[in-house]
């Protein structure tokens, strides 16, 4: 089993390494032959593709063998050395002795040494159809492009590349700077965003939601009642430490967020507010303490928020 | 003497409660608890260990309110005819006949402790549920009133050898069931051990003045203050409430850790156990010097008023002390007030 392995391992390593070139070649009058080449030449950088085009018509009695032509994912080698250029993708269509290849390679050096880089000659085979043992070669010529700007010695000539259509190599700062400019604005905008998330007059969905709105809907609701007003605040008190408080267990409170610890005395303050007009009905409505609960209600959101409320901001009112 | 109004009421009420607190150490809640009862004219449970002082804070309330005070010890043996008469060999070598201990004080009855009541058979809890309910008793081919009787009865909840479980039924009629625990504070503790004015019981209750409250007069401030005393609309919600919530606590989003509370309760409180709650809130608003109830009232008095009255699912009940505690603090924690 392990000399079978060997001896087709041997087997395919030899057929890998099969000189094309052993083939004679396949007269000129047989074949024809046009490339359509890219008409960028120098410029490239790692990642670019380039793509070549080759019609390849075979006449009679030859015709093409399909295996011979470029194997997609193999990189070339030239004197023993990679590339850096790999066929990416062939688009290949055959009609009876017509072939039209679309050839797409990638650049993948970034060798920084001013020299040409290859797409080195193929050898496409053909077979005669009457006589099976005759194998003929025909060759696709290199294409030489520049991966560096600079590398201009050989057959690239950088004055020979001046299309029209398609600027001087140049190093184009101006996207880099709009780049810079769209990011710096970018930056701006999300440390305003941040700023606001985390000061007083944050409100976002779904975003600590349970003091602000409320504040903003009893500073623009005018008409509320001041009963109204205390079952609001009571409810969001209640729902925001998932229990019913009380001025007996405002630790609860605490517990859930300490800051609150901050405005104990407007707590104990609301609910002796809150005892005489739900639960005595002593209280009319009264305009200040309208007011001090609005005032209280953003104590609460700041609080929300863990931001300290000093001893100064404390207000009270007499009831 | 002049008719009191509610205000010296309070003021008499404050006095007693502040003398009997010098008697007996570190039970302020309980004995706070205890005059709630007093003034909404309600029969009292104590739970708690021997020798924490019930029956000497129960003689000292009595010295304070005035009337009879009698008591009688739950055993095995007892019969219902033990608590109203009982027959000896007189010195003439007669038969006699002597009134028991319900008898004794006559309409005067005031305060009458059980002892120990689950250490009693089931027809001698009969006779005082009857007692309790009717303040009336058929004997000697007469009827007895006791128009001014609060009974106290203790029962033992870590002795279950020899004992009568008290029913639901029975539990329904008393307005409160008050523990009683030693007081957790170094100091008291050491005045309890050190200070021998505690060690004679007899002495120590001659410290509250006899016949502060006229024990006659009770019944009559009890109506004034369920009079006087309001209760808003958003109370009686808040109250209703909480009724619901010992009746299906799983709609109040109710938990305790390890029971399944869809399970728990398999009734709860009676509408005589929520009235009786409000009762005792109205009395504690007053006590507070309020004209008008908070939930604050019905915190203070609803463990007291509405645990011994929810009758728990079997599996659970060997742990009712702790659950019935637990369940009354979630429900409090969790039934909005506003």
């Amino acid at each position: 089993m392990l000399r079978f392995i060997i001896l087709i391992t041997c087997a395919n390593l030899v057929f890998a390494f099969e000189d094309p070139k052993k083939y004679p070649d396949l007269d000129e009058e047989f074949y024809t032959l046009s490339i359509i080449e890219p008409s960028q030449k120098v410029g490239y950088h790692v990642g670019d593709l380039v793509q070549r085009q080759i019609k390849l018509t075979v006449h009679e009695p030859y015709t093409l063998i399909e295996e011979s032509l470029p194997i997609v994912g193999y990189e070339k080698r030239f004197r023993g050395q990679l590339l850096g250029i790999t066929l990416q993708n062939i688009d290949k269509k055959i009609y009876k002795n017509e072939l039209d290849l679309l050839l797409t390679y990638q650049i993948f050096t970034n060798n920084v040494v001013a020299k040409p880089a290859f797409i080195t000659a193929d050898y496409y085979r053909v077979v005669n159809k009457k006589n099976p043992e005759e194998v003929l070669k025909l060759r696709v010529p290199e294409l030489t492009i520049a991966v560096s700007p600079i590398a201009i010695f050989g057959d690239i000539k950088v004055q020979e590349d001046m299309s029209d259509f398609r600027g001087p190599v140049l190093i184009q700062q101006q996207q880099y700077l709009n780049k810079i400019y769209i990011s710096a604005v970018v930056f701006i905008f999300s440390l305003f965003v941040l700023l606001y998330v985390y000061t007083k007059f944050t409100i976002l969905p779904g975003f600590r939601k349970t003091f602000l709105p409320l504040h903003r809907k009893l500073k623009k609701d005018k008409d509320i009642k001041i009963e109204e007003i205390i079952k609001l605040i009571h409810g969001q008190i209640n729902n925001y430490s998932e229990a019913s408080i009380f001025e007996k267990n405002l630790k609860d409170l605490y517990t859930k967020n300490s800051s609150f610890k901050f405005i104990e005395k407007e707590l104990i303050l609301f609910f002796k507010i809150s005892n005489q007009k739900l639960f005595t009905k002593q209280m009319k409505e009264n305009a200040s303490v309208r007011d001090w609960l609005i005032f209280f209600c953003f104590h609460l959101h700041l609080c929300e928020k863990k931001i300290p409320v000093k001893n100064t901001d404390i207000k009270l009112i007499k009831i | 003497m002049a008719k009191k109004n509610l205000a010296d009421w309070l003021k008499s009420a404050t006095t007693l409660e502040k003398q009997i607190n010098e008697v007996i150490l570190g039970q302020e809640n309980p004995i706070r608890l205890i005059l709630i009862s007093i003034f909404a004219r309600g029969h009292v449970l104590l739970e708690g260990d021997v020798g924490v002082g019930k029956t000497t804070m129960l003689r000292a309330v009595a010295r304070g309110i005035g009337g009879g005070y009698e008591r009688i010890e739950g055993t095995i043996d007892l019969m219902p005819n033990d608590l109203i008469y009982h027959t000896y060999l007189g010195d003439d070598g007669k038969p006699h006949v002597d009134k028991g201990p319900v008898l004794r004080s006559g309409e005067d009855l005031s305060i009458f402790f059980f002892n120990e009541i689950n250490r009693a058979r089931p027809q001698v809890h009969s006779l005082m549920l009857r007692i309790m309910a009717e303040k009336t008793l058929s004997a000697f081919n007469q009827e007895f009133h006791f128009p001014h009787l609060i009974v106290f009865a203790d029962r033992n909840q870590v002795e279950k050898e020899e004992t009568f479980e008290i029913p639901s039924a029975a539990r329904d009629r008393f307005m409160m069931e008050i523990p009683i625990v030693i007081p957790n504070n170094d100091g008291l503790m050491t005045d309890l051990i050190f200070d021998t004015k505690f060690h004679n019981a007899d002495e120590l209750i001659t410290k509250v003045k006899t016949d502060q409250l006229s024990f006659d007069q009770l019944n009559n401030v009890a109506a004034e203050i369920q009079e006087n005393i309001d209760a808003t609309k958003e109370l009686e919600k808040y109250a209703l409430n909480l009724w619901k919530a010992t009746i299906k606590p799983q709609d109040f989003n109710i938990k305790i850790s390890d029971i399944d509370i869809s399970r728990l309760i398999v009734s709860g409180s009676s509408p005589r156990g929520i009235s009786m709650m409000m009762k005792c809130a109205r009395v504690n608003a007053w006590m507070n010097n309020r004209s008008s109830v908070l939930p604050e009232d019905i915190h203070q008095i609803f463990h007291e008023t509405i645990a011994h009255r929810l009758v728990f699912n079997p599996v659970y009940d060997l742990r009712r002390t702790e659950i019935s505690r637990e369940l009354t603090t979630e429900i409090i924690n969790k039934v909005s007030a506003h």
